[in-house]
């Protein structure tokens, strides 16, 4: 459902799945779970899963399939192996830390392809893939103030580990209460929960982490904190003296961010999409990151905002005995081979890149053009529309699996997941198909089962996980993780990572570049919805029923807009709008939102799939649909916020479903507390 | 008119304790309310008509303007008031006070009058006004614990019910008092900011009982004289 690993447990009655619980031991959520999470078994018993291998019957787009039997399915699969070997295969798949994506990397590895790609992998997640610095890893509850830097981390990944984070660091002690400040684009559910909105333009925020970080540097120096890289610091930032017209931050609040963060110190920058979704991404995440080696340099952080570099490196360890990949493709360059038809054999494992990738990186003749296309999963959707083979995956309640990841928060884990229930139709796990496929096509890598795997995993792993007695042999330590769910890596002495110690650099941030029909276009901000996350979900009644937190709408997609704004174009709330951009457009029904700037229009990502089942099929409008590339610039998913939009009437109506009561709702002045 | 209902001289006194700071409306606790307690998906059709049936609601206030903006999130489980007015007007005593304090809800005895759900000042009660379908196989997830409720009945939040029956057998059985923390709602357990906290204030060790001395508490619409069995804390600085 998503990538964060959060630990669960399961009550089950009599064979069956009723209640996902978080695991109040673990590292991830400690206890909690999100809406996302609670639906797993909604999903396990979703009326339209798939039974049975399914081969294409029609032409691609069309989504025909007939029933094949397993062996018949796997000797097909193995035989376009077969026929793909050296290095015209790739995969895609959604988590970068599970066992079936190692599973993927060393099948194709032994076919002689690395080209493995994570379908919406953000940049700040892919950064932590790496786990090579402490500046990554900040921990919420221990800080006394953070600046988040456009992270919707609520409503993003690892919701259930923020909001435990947050809860900790706001109430974990009663007589010191954290702060937050949130800058970014548009209000966001996290936005809602800081203690100030800093409204900043679309694209800015790399500049605005260096003007924090400058009045900061100035603050220290004004109040006599001595450092001996102050000078160097104040000299590396020079440079940025117009921020306040770039950012559209007044030059005051800037300098009361950066007094927050020095009076409430030990203080952090938690970096998201509002930040890194641009042309300028990496660079403004360069820009946070030293914003952070100065707030962590001179904090005192005796609380452990920053995890220490021995913890940190314990993942090094685990990542290798798992074999996790460090790194993964690029997706564009990849689909763009594919599209040139170089490929003869696409792995499409857990994901929609159809649906969920945006329309510039043409997911969609990629597929068109590689020789076999397998997909794996519970369902039919979007992408298996262009599968010449559909390989039905065990729900996650019913398989065995692994991962290895690090917490947002710096500490290296490893999962260890036990089916819950038996599965309920002739299904078969991911991990097990590709390895038998690879098997009979002479790739196999020595094991036969994704549990072997795990176990042969666990046999290298045990001596560097926390807890487990070494005199367990790797069954039995296997056994051992299996009965708390995960296990720590060991802390090791470590001199790499964590370090700050060359002398600061500032990086330089450019300014951002769009792609627009007109000058005055608005800015198209899509952004992932806490109900139905990035899509994967999307055909969950529960998820689909749900009020999204913001805007309290609920089955269905629609566009904010600013209220002014509205006004102005005349626009009412459910008014059908027509969003243009260079790649395509949409229809969705206009929300009036006051948490979006009057120059901004917002979407909410995975809705509008052209194939889901019956709740999610033509339910709203892709945003992703009509997103694409800054001309010349190369794109890979990340700048998806590179992307100006015209907003015309269509003249229909369509009514939001909003949260309320059959009663009428509560219409008077806004609640005081 | 005789009255069914306790005065609450039990044993315990669930109270549940939401903190308003701690709160990030992600509503996580509405989706396990609803795994837990058996609650029917309308559809999009009734849904657009306000007639969800979800036990537990997450309200949000905006106040001011672009770019000066505060929200407030606000999660509304039923109130399990100590003087109820969806009580005294229930002509067959289908809605009632237990000797916990909670307002229980007799299914089989509810003729579906709803003038309980007109009394309520909150808004969480629900009514069936139709037979809502599992479809095949979602049966397999309906919680053994908790009936499912017919077409006709009024439902609300129980407080777990099945849940804090759960905790005092097991108590029983180990001939001790229950725990502090060993009976939590199915939106205390999932809430990941641990905004809602759960317990009995008779136990005057309990974590809900300390936090409802705080200097932040307050309750909705108290000074209708309710009682209201859910405190809250407020948000801010």
């Amino acid at each position: 459902m998503c990538n964060a690993g959060c630990g669960i447990m399961v009550r089950t009655v009599m064979g069956r799945a009723k209640k996902v619980e978080g695991n109040p031991a673990h590292p991830v959520n400690g206890g909690g779970v999100c809406a996302l999470g609670q639906a797993a078994v909604h999903q396990l018993y979703h009326p339209e899963r798939l039974k049975l291998p399914l081969l294409r019957s029609g032409p691609r787009g069309t989504n025909a399939f007939k029933e094949v039997s397993w062996p018949d399915a796997l000797a097909r699969l193995a035989d376009n192996m077969k026929k793909a070997e050296g290095g015209a295969s790739y995969a895609v798949v959604s988590n970068p830390h599970d066992a079936v994506t190692v599973i993927a990397s060393k099948t194709l590895k032994k076919m002689g392809s690395d080209n493995l790609a994570v379908q919406g992998l953000s940049a700040v997640e892919g950064r932590r893939l790496a786990a090579a610095s402490a500046l990554h890893f900040p921990d919420m509850a221990k800080a006394g103030c953070v600046l988040m830097l456009g992270s919707d981390v609520f409503a993003g990944e690892a919701a259930a580990h923020y909001g435990d984070r947050f809860g900790r660091m706001r109430r974990g002690n009663e007589s010191k209460r954290g702060m937050m400040i949130y800058a970014g684009t548009r209000l966001s559910l996290t936005a809602a929960s800081a203690d100030r909105f800093v409204a900043a333009k679309e694209g800015s925020l790399g500049v605005l982490a260096l003007a924090v970080a400058r009045e900061y540097v100035s603050l220290l120096k004004g109040r006599g904190t001595v450092n001996p890289k102050t000078a160097a610091w104040e000299k590396a930032l020079a440079g940025n003296a117009d921020a306040s017209s770039k950012t559209g931050v007044p030059e005051d609040a800037i300098k009361k961010i950066a007094r927050d963060l020095y009076e409430h110190g030990p203080s952090a920058v938690i970096a998201g999409d509002d930040l890194t979704a641009h042309t300028n991404g990496a660079q403004a995440l360069a820009a946070a990151d030293f914003l952070n080696s100065i707030l962590r340099e001179t904090a005192d952080d005796k609380d452990g905002v920053w995890p220490p570099a021995e913890k940190l490196s314990g993942y090094e360890t685990i990542r290798k005995s798992t074999g996790v990949p460090e790194k993964f493709a690029p997706l564009g360059p990849l689909l763009a081979s594919a599209a040139n038809g170089k490929m003869k054999l696409g792995l499409i494992i857990d994901s929609d890149p159809v649906q969920a990738l945006p329309a510039g990186l043409n997911a969609r003749k990629a597929l068109e053009a590689t020789g076999f296309v397998a997909v794996f999963g519970c369902f039919l959707n979007d992408t298996t529309r262009y599968a010449d083979l559909v390989l039905p995956d065990h729900q996650f309640l019913e398989a065995w699996s692994a991962q290895a990841a690090v917490t947002p928060h710096g500490t290296p884990f490893f999962n260890a997941q036990q089916p819950v229930v038996r599965p309920l139709y002739g299904t078969m796990q991911s991990g097990d198909a590709i390895l038998k496929a690879a098997t009979m096509a002479g790739f196999g890598i020595g094991v036969d089962t994704q549990e072997a795997l795990l176990l042969g995993m666990v046999g290298d792993l045990r001596r560097n996980l926390e807890g487990v007695p070494p005199a367990l042999d790797g069954k039995k330590a296997w056994e051992h993780v299996l009965q708390r769910g995960f296990a720590v890596a060991s802390a090791k002495p470590s001199s790499a990572p964590g370090g700050s110690a060359k002398n600061p650099e500032a990086p330089r941030v450019d300014d951002p570049l769009f792609t627009g029909l007109a000058p005055d276009d608005f800015f198209l901000h899509p952004y992932t919805a806490a109900n139905i996350g990035d899509g994967r979900v999307s055909n969950i009644s529960w998820l689909l029923e749900m009020p999204e937190p913001m805007t309290s709408v609920k089955w269905g997609s629609w566009v904010e807009i600013n209220p002014k704004t509205a006004a102005r174009l005349g626009i009412a709330d459910g008014d059908v709008l027509k969003v243009e951009t260079k790649f395509g457009s949409a229809e969705a029904p206009a929300c009036i939102y006051p948490g979006i700037g009057p120059d901004t229009i917002a979407m909410p990502v995975g809705f509008g799939h052209l194939d889901f089942g019956k709740h999610a099929r033509g339910r709203g409008a892709n945003v992703m649909s009509i997103v694409g590339d800054v001309e010349g610039k190369g794109f890979d998913y990340t700048a998806f916020r590179s992307v100006k939009a015209t907003v015309t009437k269509t003249g229909k109506r369509m009514e939001l479903i909003r949260e309320g009561n059959p009663k009428g709702d509560y219409e008077g002045e806004v609640f005081q507390l | 008119m005789k009255s069914f209902n306790s005065n609450g001289d039990g044993k315990h006194k669930w109270t549940m304790v939401v903190d308003l700071d701690r709160c990030n409306g992600c509503g996580a606790c509405t989706v396990a309310c609803q795994a837990e307690n058996n609650i029917a998906v309308v559809g999009e059709k009734l849904a657009s008509e306000k007639r969800t049936m979800s036990w537990l609601r997450v309200e949000r206030y905006f106040e001011g303007e672009w770019p000066d903006l505060r929200v407030i999130f606000l999660p509304m489980p039923c109130q399990q008031c100590g003087n109820a007015p969806c009580e005294p007007v229930c002509p067959v005593f289908a809605t009632y006070r237990n000797p916990d304090g909670l307002n229980a809800m007799v299914y089989n005895r509810c003729v579906g009058v709803r003038f309980c759900g007109n009394n309520c000042p909150y808004g969480v009660r629900k009514f069936n006004w139709f037979r809502y379908k599992w479809e095949k196989p979602l049966q397999e997830q309906l919680n053994p614990d908790v009936s499912v409720r017919e077409v006709g009945v009024m439902e609300k939040c129980t407080f777990c019910m099945q849940r804090i029956r759960r905790g005092k057998d097991a108590a029983k059985d180990e001939a001790r008092d229950v725990r502090d923390g060993e009976v939590v709602t199915a939106c205390a357990q999932s809430c990941p900011t641990g905004a809602i906290i759960f317990g009995d204030v008779k136990d005057p060790e309990s974590r809900a009982a300390k936090l409802v001395k705080s200097k932040r508490r307050f309750r909705l619409l108290n000074e209708h004289g309710t009682e209201p069995s859910v405190v809250y804390l407020k948000g801010g600085a």
